[in-house]
């Protein structure tokens, strides 16, 4: 079994949020953050969580800009973070390829599976 | 040239032969003259020799007549001597007497007729003595008296020997003149002969040279006349070319006078030889070519030639021939000129030719010109030689600028790399076909892209000579491509969202997570069914969205009631304004319009719905309908929220009066840079707002859609943290025909 990971989670969907929560909770066990939106993610971040679970689609401070960011906050530069995204267009994906990432998750997605694509992005 | 030099050549061997014959015609000739004069002197002098002959011969007649006159004389003086002795008549004596007196006077001539002949005188001398004593014999006779007969006979005696004397000495005379006329006749004969050889053998030289030269004469009279009929054949010739020649000659004194014309330039301006020789040339001509004339023609007399003078000529009948003058000046020893040698070639069908192709060149140009569609021409080494004007639009380039390698520096400097060297690779190897996608760069900024395709023009032999090539401006194409692109991004984004929710939480109770806690179970649901009612709203605007941006939508217009449409749309939503504690004002006049009830009712409904949305509690929304007959003022940010009567933003199609919509609300605000765009799909002044308020981002796209079909305009004004105010209008129903109305 996996060791218990503080994982983040970051969007402004709350739906999906609630989802995405309910899965890990209740399926890994593990501890979740919400965020609503990419200030608060930042905040949140701040008190170093094992993995990010980012939306890039977010209004305000999109996906994109809290990894940026992220990576320039020597502080948080260090947590892997996984990208959430509806977006599945070839062009985007290789937008993605480019940016300082552990793994991308498309939407929308088998939250049984969901554990082990997180983990598998993560390297636990 | 070979021809001519032959020609050059016989005239010379012609020339020489004639010199020949000349010669030998003056020499022949004076040969002759000479001959003939020779001839004539020879027998003038023969003939005086002949003529002093015949007087010598007459001479010696005269002498030897003389001599006998002498004998005679002395005969009849011995027959009177001898009668009177018998007789003693006195008649004898008389005889007697006549024949001494005869004697004497015939000797006295004789000496003057011998006076030239020393051998005549000498022997004249002798005899003359004689004489005289014989005749002193008888007169001694005839004194004596009959009877003295011894006397007599002694007298007689004597006399016959003085008589024999005297005989021998005439005889001798005699034969002596015989001599010379016998010596005269020879020389006159030898004369004769002489004076014959020379007739005979000057007059047949001179005939035979006359011969000569008269068969010479008569050669070269023929030869003359040979020579005639060629030099007639050959100036019939020249005639004839100067006058039928397929071009027009003419000569043009110093003063542009026609002196000369052929019956060609005649032919073609109609008129006579005599309606137009003295006449000044510029008489001929149209006003233009007058003035081409007037500054050519001094220009032509000093420098002796002019070319491809292209003159109009007005023809006899009125028509216009076009011509191309080229002409040689003739001077004089001194360099003067004397006039021209000119020649015309009519031009019509160079003209025609001209002209037509100037027309086709001008119907192509403008078709190149006016095409929709950039165009351009290079040679074969990628030099771009033309552009259209469309071209230049899309390159931002004017034509100057496009020449060349010029319109390279307006390609996108991200392009300019590749695009050179493969335009010049392809342009040149690859049979000039290119087809490519390039950005222009304006100098004002604006980027255009460009997609831009060759094809070469090659000769026979599959040599590249030139290309032409295309260029299309897909900025706009590539823009609604893009658009189209985001579109369904943007469609698969919101419909992925709702349905990751529903995913996620089938799957969490699917998995029986929630076995042991039935709230969350009943939580999960509950997101499902929202989710799966947010994806049903999401799929009809779109397809809503979608058939009224094709147009397939025909409108069912008709007369409604504005008033009965706000009143309807607002009972519609009153439950929602009471589940948000909004109340809903409504200010309604009895106006008709001319719309599809159904689709303003959505317009409405989704207006208010959104006033709603973003009221809060307890706020107030206004609905209103209103006539609106002022002109459109300038928009801007709403200042004066409560403040009425405002107008569509200005448009031609918005024709007034109209029929204004309003609904108001109380709300945030939306910031003036997003007035605009919130009526764009998907585009909402927070993105976050689908969530929360359940939108999809298309509403007020689609109600923009609705209300352009109508012929109206829809906008917004609003003041952030005082509310907005959301405006349209609708045509009222007198704006539309009756007829439509009735119907």
């Amino acid at each position: 079994m996996l060791m218990s990971k503080r994982v983040l989670i970051v969007d402004d969907e709350a739906s999906i949020q609630e989802v995405i929560q309910g899965c890990l909770e209740e399926l890994a066990g593990w501890e979740v953050w919400t965020a609503s939106s990419g200030l608060e993610g930042l905040e949140l971040a701040s008190g170093q969580p094992d993995g990010i679970l980012l939306d890039v689609s977010m209004a305000g401070m999109d996906g994109f800009e809290v990894l940026q960011a992220l990576k320039a906050d020597p502080k948080t530069q260090t947590i892997p973070v996984v990208l959430l995204t509806a977006r599945v267009q070839a062009s985007d994906l290789a937008q993605f390829a480019k940016l300082p990432i552990a793994g991308v998750i498309q939407k929308p997605f088998d939250p049984v599976l969901l554990i082990d694509q997180v983990a598998e992005a993560f390297g636990w | 040239m070979h021809r001519t030099m032959k020609q050059q050549f016989s005239r010379f061997i012609a020339s020489q032969c004639w010199l020949q014959d000349k010669l030998l015609l003056r020499g022949g000739l004076g040969i002759s003259l000479l001959l003939l004069c020779g001839v004539g002197t020879a027998s003038y002098l023969n003939t005086r020799q002949l003529t002093a002959n015949r007087y010598w011969v007459e001479h010696t007649y005269q002498v030897l007549g003389t001599i006998q006159d002498v004998e005679d004389g002395l005969q009849n003086a011995e027959r009177g001597r001898r009668a009177y002795r018998l007789t003693q008549d006195q008649e004898f004596l008389q005889i007697y007497r006549q024949g001494i007196q005869g004697t004497q006077a015939s000797l006295q001539r004789l000496d003057s007729l011998t006076a030239d002949n020393p051998h005549q005188q000498q022997r004249l001398a002798l005899v003359t003595p004689l004489i005289e004593q014989r005749m002193r014999l008888l007169q001694q006779s005839i004194q004596l008296p009959p009877t003295a007969t011894e006397e007599q006979a002694a007298l007689t005696r004597q006399d016959i020997q003085m008589q024999q004397e005297i005989q021998t000495l005439l005889k001798a005379m005699e034969e002596e003149e015989q001599t010379l006329l016998q010596q005269r006749a020879q020389a006159t004969n030898i004369a004769l002969s002489v004076t014959n050889l020379f007739n005979i053998l000057g007059y047949g030289f001179s005939f035979a040279l006359l011969t000569l030269i008269y068969a010479l004469l008569e050669q070269e009279i023929r030869q003359r006349q040979r020579a005639e009929i060629a030099i007639k054949q050959y100036v019939d010739e020249v005639e004839d070319l100067y006058n039928h020649a397929p071009c027009g000659y003419h000569s043009l004194d110093a003063e542009g006078r026609l002196i000369r014309i052929n019956d060609t330039e005649l032919k073609w301006l109609g008129y006579d030889r005599s309606e137009v020789i003295g006449r000044l040339y510029t008489e001929l001509l149209t006003p233009n070519s007058q003035q081409s004339f007037f500054s050519n023609f001094p220009k032509f007399v000093e420098q002796g030639w002019i070319n491809n003078l292209e003159l109009e000529v007005k023809c006899k009948d009125g028509s216009i021939l076009p011509v191309e003058v080229n002409a040689t000046a003739l001077t004089d020893a001194a360099g003067q000129y004397v006039r021209s040698r000119s020649t015309l070639v009519d031009i019509r069908e160079r003209k025609r030719a001209e002209t037509a192709l100037r027309t086709s060149e001008a119907k192509f140009r403008s078709l190149s010109e006016a095409a929709p569609i950039g165009i351009f021409m290079a040679d074969a080494q990628g030099y771009i030689t033309y552009t259209n004007r469309r071209a230049q639009e899309i390159g931002g380039f004017s034509l100057d600028e496009s020449l060349g390698y010029s319109w390279m520096q307006f390609i996108h400097l991200d392009d300019s790399q590749w695009m050179l060297a493969q335009w010049q690779a392809d342009s040149v190897a690859a049979q000039g076909s290119i087809y490519n996608d390039v950005r222009f760069l304006h100098r004002n900024g604006i980027i255009r892209y460009a997609r831009i395709q060759t094809a070469p023009i090659t000769d026979a032999s599959g040599q590249v000579l030139l290309v032409v090539g295309t260029i299309e401006d897909i900025t706009e194409s590539r823009r609604v491509a893009q658009m189209k692109s985001e579109f369904v991004s943007t469609v698969s984004h919101e419909l992925r969202t709702p349905l990751t929710a529903i995913r996620g939480a089938l799957g969490l109770l699917a998995a029986g997570v929630y076995e042991q806690k039935p709230e969350k179970a009943k939580r999960m649901v509950q997101v499902a069914a929202e989710q799966s009612d947010r994806l049903v709203r999401l799929i009809n605007d779109i397809l809503d969205f979608q058939r009224l941006e094709s147009g397939k939508v025909q409108l069912v217009m008709q007369p409604c009631n504005a008033a009965d449409l706000l009143q309807q749309a607002v009972e519609t939503m009153r439950p929602s304004a009471e589940e948000h504690q909004i109340s809903l004002s409504l200010t309604a006049a009895p106006v008709q319009v001319w719309a599809a009830p159904d689709t303003i009712l959505q317009t409405l409904t989704n207006l208010i719905s959104n006033a709603i949305k973003f009221s809060d509690p307890g706020g107030v929304v206004w609905v209103g309908v209103e006539m609106a007959a002022r002109e459109p003022c300038q928009m801007g940010e709403m200042g004066e929220i409560n403040s009425s009567s405002p107008s569509p933003p200005p448009s031609p199609s918005s024709p007034s009066p109209f029929v204004l919509f309003t609904v108001q609300d109380q709300g945030r605000g939306i910031p003036a840079d997003k007035l605009e765009i919130i009526f764009e799909q998907f585009q909402q002044v927070d993105a976050s707002d689908s969530r929360q308020r359940g939108g999809t981002g298309l509403g007020l796209a689609i109600c923009r859609k609705i209300i352009e079909q109508h012929g109206g305009k829809i906008w917004a004004e609003s003041a952030l943290g005082q509310g907005s105010r959301f405006y349209f209008t609708l045509p009222i129903v007198s704006q539309v025909s009756h007829t439509d109305a009735d119907e």
